[in-house]
């Protein structure tokens, strides 16, 4: 699995970058979606990966004993996990509700304010 | 000096207080400056030293000898007069605090430009006189034309002022010395450093454009926008003098250059020419006078061009004789405009009987405009023919065009006064009456002291002498007399004179004939200007429109594009990491949810329907969790599946009732977009790789094995690193979810008022 895991981070990068590129607002979200969980994978494989052996202190014990996973990078993945979902959340509502006023999914239509008036 | 330089701010103190009041400020400072004159006759020359930014050899050095004590006591001396003008003339409008803030900062500044000593401090105050004159000229700033002129006049000088600034710097870096009295010895460090046609060249056009020389001499008419006191003391006796003083300072190290002569020869003498020109096509008072100034400065840069000690000699002379005319004769503008309401001199007549004392002052000062004895004028004029008569070559030209240029001011003076103040009848509805005194005293001392230092020239003669030994050092002493004897430029003089009157009286014969000639727009500069300002906004704009598009994609291929790039060039130091497949360690179910993953992925891309794309999306955040689990991090995948359920219910619901899935993109687009993914993915393949190839040091992970259940009492260490160690991000994290919340539940409030919010 180690060796398979640069290919799929690689992979759910591609494929979120090729929806972020496309006009429509919801392949957008559920782009940015698959670059969050590539990002989450990439930061946990970059920081090596222990196969099996969960940062749990034994019963007895006062320390942990090798091997173990780092818990760091764990808890700053859980994290952005978290936020991620936050950012999710707000941006289906946002489509929802911009769907309702505009009329339209398509993101090219939505530049108006980005534009020179001319 | 210093209290100049405080004024502003204790106006600001004090508020809106009349104009006599402030000067009070400039005239002490006349009176100190006076004071000094003697010392500075014998050639003493006093320095005050601060140091400002010595790493940079910065300091704020004042020198005064010759040359700035006349322009000191020019700024201090017009400037009370003007300010006390001010007071009342701007009596009743409104913002006059703001006015009188910029007119004194306008004062220091000036006077720190002619005292300075350093050339970066020197620089500064320059640029100070251009902002502060930029208030002053946009001064009515509700007129669209003033915000106009003001902005043109902005721009030109500190366009020029950036010109100087490298000038200056070449020629402090070639000189090695940025003080300005070292390197006027050093003239010959400078020309073997190879900066020195450079520097040259560069401080000439930082000149031109202040000193409002050819081709850029139209900012100056059009800064006639400013109230008249302004104009008056920034178009006439200072700041437009600031290019001339700056010539006339360097001129030590750049006089006997070919490139010198043949610059300031030419476009002084073009300047002076075309000033003159159109000044008597003009039939606004205060047009008339800028284009005289205008004409008047061509002729200072022209001495200054001929560079021999007659012609420095001459060109100190006018300008004080200058000042003092244009002065008064600005404020007389001023004053027939306040008290007639016109400045056209078509309408105004016969205004001697109701204002005896303006005129007389006025007649005083085209009296000395023209150069008649025993006024001031006249001595200037004797020695600007003597200037141009005695060079060696071009004599017959430079003479020549002098003549024209005094055969036409001559007319103009005849305008300035005979049309305004006799002549036919005014046109005017309303009967004038004469100015009050505070209006009235500066026209009057002004011209006072044409006749003065006309009848008794004496007077100024220790000074000009001063002034034109540090221009021209070694110059001959001056002894300036008001009666030469019967000599060519007398004779000279009396020719251009009579001209003059025949000039006038066509002109006042024919006032149709003057107005029907009409210069093309297109050939003036004021027209290449006006087109270089178009260009540069269009071409903004277009650039605007270009990289800001509005479209994501294009803003988001860029930004990967970009990184690729640079990502490419970093890795290629590398090389490609092995891929070493250990069978050893293989499990089948991690190839399975690997593949599965890539597979659901690939759908979620590719899916026809939002269902199918939202369906395939869990599958992959599901199998994130999966790889959790297999590398020991239970606490993520249990997070993990909760979230992805929720996203997937969230998505469903909300996006339930969207009408159809867009799929907008085809072909070549299409594949251009999997081209740039692709390639970033790669990249991100590539360095996940290189990454876990190197050892990794990570004394956290140690750190936190030892310490979390003795410090914390906690067996879960990422739960402990949450909560404990870390849990100031937490309580980030937790905040930034409650705003999520606030931002959904104010979204799903809005109401575009035609519809209930239906989610």
């Amino acid at each position: 699995m180690e060796d398979v895991l640069p290919f799929l981070i690689g992979g759910l990068y591609a494929g979120g970058i090729y929806l972020v590129l496309h006009k429509s607002f919801v392949k957008l979200i559920i782009g940015l979606i698959i670059l969050g969980y590539a990002s989450n994978l990439m930061l946990f494989t970059i920081s090596r990966i222990t196969r099996g052996a969960p940062a749990l202190v034994p019963e007895g014990a006062t320390s942990l004993v090798e091997p173990f996973a780092d818990p760091l990078p764990q808890a700053l993945v859980l994290t952005a996990i978290v936020i991620g979902f936050g950012i999710q959340a707000f941006a289906i509502v946002l489509i929802k509700v911009g769907y309702r006023i505009v009329k339209t999914d398509n993101l090219d239509e939505l530049n108006s304010t980005d534009r020179l008036d001319d | 000096m210093v209290l100049a330089g405080l004024a502003p701010f204790i106006h600001r103190a004090l508020g809106n207080k009349s104009g006599m009041f402030f000067a009070l400020f400039p005239a002490a400072a006349f009176v100190y400056f006076v004071k000094l004159v003697p010392e500075v006759s014998i050639g003493n020359t006093q320095q005050y030293i601060f140091d400002w930014v010595p790493s940079l050899g910065i300091s704020l050095s004042f020198n005064l000898d010759g040359l700035s004590l006349l322009f000191a006591l020019l700024i201090t001396g017009i400037g009370a007069l003007v300010l006390l003008y001010a007071g009342t003339y701007m009596k009743g409008k409104s913002q006059t605090d703001r006015f009188f803030v910029a007119l004194i900062l306008f004062m220091a500044s000036m006077l720190g430009l002619v005292l300075s000593d350093n050339l970066i401090s020197l620089f500064v105050f320059w640029e100070l006189t251009s902002f502060s004159s930029y208030f002053l000229i946009g001064f009515h700033h509700e007129d669209k034309d003033s915000r106009k002129s003001a902005l043109q006049a902005l721009l030109i000088t500190a366009g020029g002022g950036l010109a100087l600034l490298a000038g200056m710097i070449l020629l402090g870096i070639g000189g090695e010395s940025w003080t300005i009295t070292t390197l006027l010895e050093r003239g010959d460090v400078l020309a073997e450093s190879g900066f020195f046609n450079a520097a040259m060249l560069l401080i000439i056009i930082g000149c031109f454009t202040k000193s409002a020389q050819f081709p850029f001499h139209f900012w100056l008419p059009s800064a006639m926008a400013a109230p008249t006191p302004v104009s008056a003391y920034l178009h006439s006796a200072t700041m437009v003098k600031a290019g001339v003083y700056l010539l006339a300072r360097f001129s030590p190290i750049f006089n006997g250059a070919d490139g010198w002569h043949a610059i300031l020869l030419i476009f002084g003498g073009i300047t002076m020419l075309i000033g003159a020109i159109i000044a008597v096509m003009q039939t606004d008072l205060k047009k008339i006078l800028a284009y005289t100034t205008v004409s008047a400065l061509g002729l200072l840069v022209m001495l200054l061009g001929i560079g021999t000690g007659i012609a420095i000699k001459a060109a100190v002379i006018f300008i004080l004789a200058h000042a003092l005319y244009k002065g008064c004769l600005f404020l007389i503008a001023g004053i027939v405009d306040h008290e007639t309401g016109s400045r056209n001199i078509r309408k105004l007549g016969r205004l001697f009987k109701q204002m005896p004392v303006t005129a007389s002052a006025a007649i005083l000062a085209c009296v000395s405009m023209v150069g008649i004895p025993p006024l001031f004028g006249f001595i200037s004029k004797e020695y600007s023919y003597e200037a141009t008569l005695s060079m060696i070559v071009n004599s017959p030209l430079t003479t020549s065009a002098f003549f024209i240029t005094g055969v036409l001011f001559t007319a103009a003076a005849g305008m300035l006064s005979y049309m305004v103040f006799f002549g036919k009848r005014n046109r005017l509805r309303i009967t004038p009456h004469e100015a009050p005194p505070a209006l009235l005293a500066g026209p009057v001392v002004l011209a006072i002291l044409s006749l003065t230092f006309g009848l008794f020239s004496g007077l100024a003669n220790p000074l000009l002498d001063q002034a034109s030994q540090v221009v021209y050092p070694g110059n001959e002493p001056l002894s300036i007399q008001l009666w030469h004897g019967v000599n060519t430029e007398l004779i000279l003089s009396i020719v251009t004179l009579l001209a003059g009157l025949g000039a006038f009286t066509f002109v006042y014969m024919n006032p149709r004939l003057m107005s029907r000639i009409e210069v093309s727009e297109k050939i003036k500069p004021s027209y290449a200007y006006q087109q270089t300002m178009d260009t540069i906004a269009e071409l903004a704009r277009s650039v605007t429109q270009k990289v800001q598009n509005g479209y994501l994609r294009v803003y988001i291929s860029v930004m990967v594009g970009t990184f690729c790039i640079l990502a490419l060039i970093i890795l290629q130091d590398f090389g490609i990491p092995k891929i070493a497949v250990t069978w050893t360690d293989f499990r089948v179910y991690d190839i399975v949810i690997g593949v599965l993953m890539i597979i659901a992925c690939f759908y979620t891309v590719v899916a026809k329907s939002r269902l199918l794309a939202i369906a395939m999306l869990g599958v992959v955040g599901y199998g994130v969790a999966f790889v959790f689990i297999i590398f020991g991090a239970p606490d993520l995948a249990m997070t993990q599946i909760l979230i992805e359920t929720l996203t997937v219910v969230l998505f469903v619901l909300v996006l339930w009732k969207l009408p159809h899935y867009l799929i907008f993109d085809e072909g070549f687009i299409k594949f251009r977009y999997f081209l740039v993914s692709a390639l970033f993915g790669g990249i991100m393949t590539w360095i996940v790789m290189l990454v876990t190839q190197y050892p990794l040091d990570s004394h956290l992970k140690d750190f936190f094995a030892e310490n979390s259940y003795p410090l914390a009492m906690g067996r879960n260490v990422v739960n402990v690193i949450l909560v404990d160690f870390r849990s100031l991000d937490t309580l980030g994290e937790i905040v930034v979810l409650g705003i999520a919340a606030i931002g959904i539940y104010g979204l799903m409030k809005f109401n575009d008022g035609s519809e209930k919010a239906n989610l």
